[in-house]
């Protein structure tokens, strides 16, 4: 595509011709041929200032005035001999040629200039469509700088969310935890003191024992002190105290799993453990009699996070155990599907009404008094488990008890 | 603005029939072209397709010498009405010195009318002319034509405007010259004003209404 010259002004078309201009646009060599095959050289054609366009300037003898736009444009001329009929004749022709040579150069010019108007406006409509492109490229530009802007700053908050449930759930269970150390710690303590006490007394014994002078009171002695009991006794008070240091031992172990002290990679992990490990967690603490019953399939091995998992099924059994406000049962079964493994968690306390159970997933949503939990333990459980590539449904009724229903793949990857 | 030689004494002016396709414009310009004995007559130039459509412009010349010697030439010229053919009809507008515009009577002719006129108007801005000041005739055509609009309604909504209102029929010639003379009237005003026809040219209102017509 070529374009047109906008350098220099365009004649207008409706602008005042001459027969200069015809006769060139009619060609004036083609018509100097016509005319000398006609009548030779015995002719002129002059402009109205006595310009001389074709033909020789001495044939003067007679002229016709050629007319354009009712002015006369210039004449033909023709020498003394020629006749007058031949002379009409061309007048006509050159008549003919004038006006239709006039009319070709006003449409050819006027075709230009609607041209020259169009492509102008053709011009000026693409620069402001380039324009609004480039504000719209800009914008674009701009809006998705933004959008990572502000996916980065809720990413981060989400980050500092789950740390913050993470330490709430840590706080949570630290209470039960410090009752369940405090517990055994108490009948170790107790046992320790006691024992110290038949070591007193047997060193007493000993003593007696070690004088022959004395050895009827040594024996009045481990009649009236029951030394005998004391001896007795002492194997299952440290039966006792070894007891306790295992459980204080066992629930440092899972504060230690939750917390993900451990391993934060992704390893292969039997989910009964995890389950159990869970179940224990949440348990822990509780003064209310809840009978937690597995039915769990040998050793259904995952590929999994191991203190995430944890942490989901810690979050979903410490609402069921939440659920029960007296006495009930929490019921965990573990079996293998076509897709994975399922698991359903049920319990058979307070449930949820509809309203609640549409909103049981949302961030911060929590029917648990302030300071109790700030609603995010679903929303994590559902985190973890979706990055596991599983599911979490959940079902329940108000007073019916809650099942949760969740699905993961055996070959379950952290994804994130 | 005319076009004004001063070296050759000459004045060219220029008058365009606007209006909607079919409305009868070249018609208008074909009963001038046998009505008017003006001073000056050139040949009516025309060009129009099989189907009597206008394709690039009619153009009629006129003319008379003002007692002065000025040359005064008027050429009239049509538009090509179909919408399609807008960047033309712009070309041909520009420059004019006065409009004449031909609507269509017929009553399914409103709308057409009404998109014609406003496309007069746009045309008229993007091409320099100032429309509210330019003189502008409009005339109601065919009314030979049955199921035509009434002259009480037409005049109902188009009196308001301040624009002569003219009622015509191209095709027996009735109202062509009326109109014409009207236009003549507003243009003559114009010029006057700006080249002083009638103190340096002698030439009254009335001499270049008849001069250009060949009324009395």
């Amino acid at each position: 595509m070529t374009t047109p010259e906008t350098s220099h002004m365009l004649e207008p078309y409706d602008r005042e011709y001459d027969l200069a201009d015809v006769l060139k646009a009619a060609g004036i060599e083609r018509l100097q041929q016509i005319f000398s095959q006609v009548i030779g050289d015995h002719y002129c054609i002059q402009s109205v200032a006595g310009e001389v366009l074709m033909g020789k300037a001495e044939n003067c003898a007679k002229r016709a005035a050629i007319y354009m736009d009712m002015e006369i444009c210039g004449y033909l001329c023709v020498a003394a001999g020629v006749n007058d009929t031949l002379m009409a004749a061309l007048e006509n022709i050159l008549k003919m040629i004038v006006a239709a040579q006039h009319q070709y150069l006003m449409i050819s010019s006027l075709h230009i200039e609607a041209i020259h108007a169009d492509y102008a406006a053709l011009k000026d409509r693409n620069e402001k469509l380039q324009e609004s492109e480039e504000r719209y490229r800009k914008l674009c530009t701009e809006l998705d700088q933004r959008v990572q802007e502000q996916i980065a700053e809720i990413e981060q908050r989400q980050q500092q969310l789950y740390k913050a449930e993470r330490l709430a759930s840590i706080g949570h269970m630290a209470a039960g935890i410090a009752h369940e150390i405090n517990n055994p710690m108490g009948f170790i303590l107790s046992n320790l003191q006691t024992a110290s006490r038949y070591v007193e007394n047997l060193k007493a014994f000993s003593v007696l024992m070690c004088q022959p002078s004395s050895i009827e009171a040594a024996r009045v002695y481990w009649i009236e002190q029951q030394v005998a009991a004391d001896i007795e006794d002492f194997p299952e008070l440290l039966r006792e105290n070894i007891q306790g240091a295992e459980r204080v031992k066992s629930i440092v172990s899972s504060l230690m799993d939750f917390s993900g002290f451990n391993l934060e990679e992704s390893e292969v992990c039997n989910l009964d453990a995890l389950l159990r490990k869970a179940a224990d967690m949440a348990c822990a603490g509780v003064d209310r009699k809840i009978d937690v019953q597995y039915t769990l399939q040998a050793a259904v091995n995952v590929q999994c996070n191991r203190s995430n998992l944890i942490r989901a099924f810690f979050n979903v059994l410490r609402n069921a155990v939440q659920a029960i406000h007296d006495s009930g049962e929490i019921r965990i079964a573990l079996s293998v599907c076509d897709a994975g493994v399922s698991l359903e968690i049920t319990d058979n306390g307070c449930g949820m009404n509809a309203q609640t159970l549409e909103h049981a997933f949302d961030p911060f949503f929590t029917t648990r008094a302030v300071g109790q939990g700030v609603g995010l333990g679903l929303t994590a459980a559902r985190e973890i488990i979706q990055s596991h590539g599983g599911t979490i449904l959940l079902k329940s009724q108000t007073g019916q008890g809650t099942q949760v229903s969740i699905r993961l793949p055996v070959t379950a990857r952290e994804n994130s | 603005m005319p076009e004004y030689d001063e070296s050759k004494n000459r004045m060219t002016l220029k008058l365009v029939y606007y209006g909607p396709a079919l409305s009868g414009k070249t018609s208008n310009l074909t009963r001038l072209h046998d009505l008017l004995r003006p001073e000056l007559k050139g040949e009516m130039m025309m060009l129009d397709t099989k189907n009597d459509r206008t394709l690039f412009f009619d153009m009629l010349p006129v003319g008379l010498k003002a007692p002065s010697g000025l040359l005064i030439k008027i050429k009239l010229y049509t538009v090509p009405g179909q919408v399609a053919h807008d960047s033309t009809r712009k070309a041909v507008l520009s420059r004019a010195d006065g409009v004449v515009f031909v609507a269509d009577s017929q009553l399914n002719q409103r709308l057409n009318n009404a998109e014609s006129f406003e496309n007069l108007a746009d045309n008229a801005n993007k091409v320099g002319l100032d429309f509210e000041k330019m003189p502008l005739v409009i005339q109601f055509n065919k009314r030979d034509l049955p199921q035509i609009e009434t002259e009480q309604a037409i005049n109902e909504r188009w009196l308001q405007t301040g624009w002569p209102i003219l009622f015509a029929s191209a095709i027996s010639g009735a109202g062509v010259l009326e109109t014409f003379v009207v236009l003549l009237d507003r243009v003559y005003e114009i010029i006057d004003k700006e080249y002083a026809l009638a103190d340096q040219h002698q030439l009254s209102k009335q001499n270049f209404i008849s001069g250009m017509t060949g009324a009395a």
